[in-house]
């Protein structure tokens, strides 16, 4: 079988367990992103998968090969590295060649094989400078070719620009997962940003203490979060304490009504969950939930409302698409609805 | 209060200048009696004159002193760096028991003064001697032992300098392209440390080149480094010949440490 298994994946450290008995796919040509935050388990399971930590448990399989116990310079992967780990002492088409050498490529293909890799990610006429010659975002291209140029049958990226300015780093996540499609790349990325993974990866896995909490495409998972922690992760979200009474109505901690999606049997006690673009604002005599504006931010190209339906405070966001739209004034009296299916009703943990 | 900075500001200097001139006080010393023409040292001089430094590259126990020296600090360096840089590594990368108590046993000859360093390591020797039957004071590889004993507190410990701002990533970078730790030792580790190692060199060659003390008790007749010759011509004359002797190899470590710094930085190593 093609791709990437991780089959019961565990990592004791003493007698502290970071990742929980983990199974994940990575089908050939795909690209998942392990996100999750910081002790999540997902840079362990990176590194377990490229062969720096031992697993205390379970198998990993590459194109169908058990490679648990084969040392990390033997595995077949590529790794790109947050501090891009370029070799300091070598010039950029050296560290690039590095791979190949040590891959036993015929001398007289390196340089070919050097200059495609470069050429891939736009670095050719940089070739013989040395690493601290280069910007934060040129090194990061150079890791990348080095990674890409021996071919192997997995990428592996773990936070590989999180070191990157805001405005550079939008950019290079469009440029990797091109090139990842364009090359079919079999890819594992692990990031804390979730734009990031949600620009890049085909399906996501979030993960939080050492478990997986769901996996799925990037519009399950924002429109279909299975627990409070992944709606709350993936995008921004209104959590809202109380319990479901069934019939599609939902009984908030303060007393307050809401309309919901019908969950046969009741859940209580239970969290809705509304996405804040999902809430329309109509004027106060319009049918819907009574509320009054709490506080607005005009953001450019959305206006951030902070809403209060009888004590709870909600975030709305509305797209500021015509021109001169007006912020609605601090208790401003309003009318709140959302469709039901934008509310969902999951358990409170 | 306008001036005070100005006042603080001038303070500053003359204290920089002060410190300094404590310091190089006795090396300008050296140079300055160096070139007075007088047998005996008196101040102010009678006139200024070469021929000390004549004198001291006419007599041989100089010249020669200063070829065994220079040969001795040179294979007590290329020993005792290989051996220092790899306990470095082991104290840095390896998990075993009793870390501190090697570490500080390593660093050890630097907290002890050297006279009785060289005390010690005579009373051992000669023990040692009585056990194996064989010579060992006054051969040439007891006094490399000894003097590899300086070198190694201070490669462990600027090699291990270097290693503690290396990157473990570099090297895991290395082994996920197919390097074999042999390789990522020799292609990645050690070209990355080469500031360390090159400053271990200097400072191991300095420590054995300059050393009295242990070479005093061990040396063998006919190998007469120099401080011991300058020690002996000092037992029956005082003249300024040992002035120029000592300007001569103050000039030496100086050019030593300028060549030096043109490869490696060695502000960046401290």
């Amino acid at each position: 079988m093609q791709g990437l298994q991780i089959e019961n994946l565990e990592k004791n450290y003493n007698d502290v367990r970071v990742v929980h008995g983990l199974n994940l796919t990575v089908a050939e040509g795909e690209m998942v992103a392990l996100l999750g935050p910081s002790g999540c388990g997902k840079s362990t399971t990176l590194r377990m998968v490229a062969g720096f930590v031992e697993p205390s448990g379970g198998r990993i399989l590459l194109n169908g090969t058990d490679i648990s116990g084969m040392p990390a310079y033997k595995r077949d992967t590529g790794m790109v590295f947050q501090s891009y780990a370029l070799f300091p002492h070598m010039t950029v088409a050296a560290n690039v060649a590095f791979g190949l050498e040590m891959r036993r490529v015929p001398k007289s293909e390196r340089p070919a094989r050097v200059a495609a890799a470069l050429d891939m990610v736009r670095m050719s006429k940089l070739a013989d400078r040395m690493p601290r010659q280069l910007s934060g975002g040129q090194q990061q291209r150079v890791a990348l070719a080095r990674a890409l140029a021996v071919n192997p049958a997995l990428l592996l990226l773990d936070e590989p620009l999180s070191n990157l300015d805001a405005k550079l780093r939008g950019e290079v996540q469009h440029e990797i997962r091109t090139l990842q499609q364009r090359l079919g790349l079999t890819t594992l990325i692990v990031t804390h940003d979730q734009e990031e993974a949600l620009v890049m990866a085909d399906r996501l896995v979030i993960m939080e203490g050492g478990r997986i909490r769901q996996a799925g495409t990037p519009r399950e998972l924002y429109e279909e979060p299975s627990d409070i922690f992944v709606a709350g992760f993936v995008g921004r979200c209104n959590l809202i304490e109380g319990e479901s009474q069934g019939g599609g109505w939902f009984r908030t901690a303060n007393g307050a009504l809401l309309p919901c999606i019908d969950t046969a049997p009741a859940l209580k006690p239970a969290m809705l969950a509304v996405r804040p673009e999902h809430i329309n604002i109509d004027n106060e005599n319009a049918k819907g939930i009574p509320a009054r504006v709490a506080g607005a931010a005009y953001l450019g190209s959305q206006i951030e409302y902070r809403v209060d339906i009888s004590g709870t405070t909600l975030t709305v966001m509305r797209n500021n698409a015509t021109t001169g739209e007006q912020v609605l004034p601090v208790n401003t009296a309003i009318t709140l609805n959302w469709p039901t299916t934008a509310a969902r009703v999951l358990p409170r943990q | 209060m306008t001036g005070f900075p100005a006042f603080t500001r001038v303070g500053y200097n003359l204290l920089i200048v002060m410190a300094y001139g404590l310091i190089m006080a006795p090396v300008l010393a050296v140079m300055v009696i160096s070139v007075f023409d007088a047998e005996i040292i008196s101040f102010p001089p009678h006139g200024l004159t070469l021929r000390w430094f004549v004198n001291a590259w006419q007599r041989p126990e100089f010249a020669d002193g200063l070829w065994v020296s220079f040969k001795l600090a040179v294979i007590s360096t290329a020993v005792g760096v290989p051996l220092g840089a790899m306990a470095a590594y082991a104290l840095n990368r390896g998990k075993f028991w009793g870390k501190g108590l090697i570490s500080s046993l390593l660093l050890g000859p630097l907290a002890v003064p050297a006279i009785i360093c060289g005390t010690a390591l005579y009373i051992f020797y000669i023990q040692a001697e009585n056990v194996l039957d064989r010579d060992i004071v006054g051969t040439t590889a007891g006094l490399v032992a000894a003097h590899v004993l300086l070198t190694i507190p201070w490669s462990v410990r600027l090699v291990s300098a270097s290693m503690e701002g290396l990157d473990q990533r570099i090297e895991e970078a290395a082994a996920n392209l197919g390097a074999s730790p042999m390789i990522v030792a020799w292609r990645i580790t050690i070209p990355m440390m080469r500031s360390g190692i090159v400053a271990a060199c200097m400072f191991s060659f300095i420590q054995s080149f300059e050393n009295l003390e242990l070479s005093l008790l061990l040396i063998a007749p006919g190998q007469i480094t120099l401080p011991v010759a300058m020690l002996n011509y000092l037992e029956f004359r005082i003249d300024p010949t040992l002035a120029a002797v000592g300007t001569i190899q103050i000039l030496f470590i100086g050019i030593l440490m300028l060549v030096t710094d043109r490869f490696v930085k060695l502000s960046r190593v401290f």
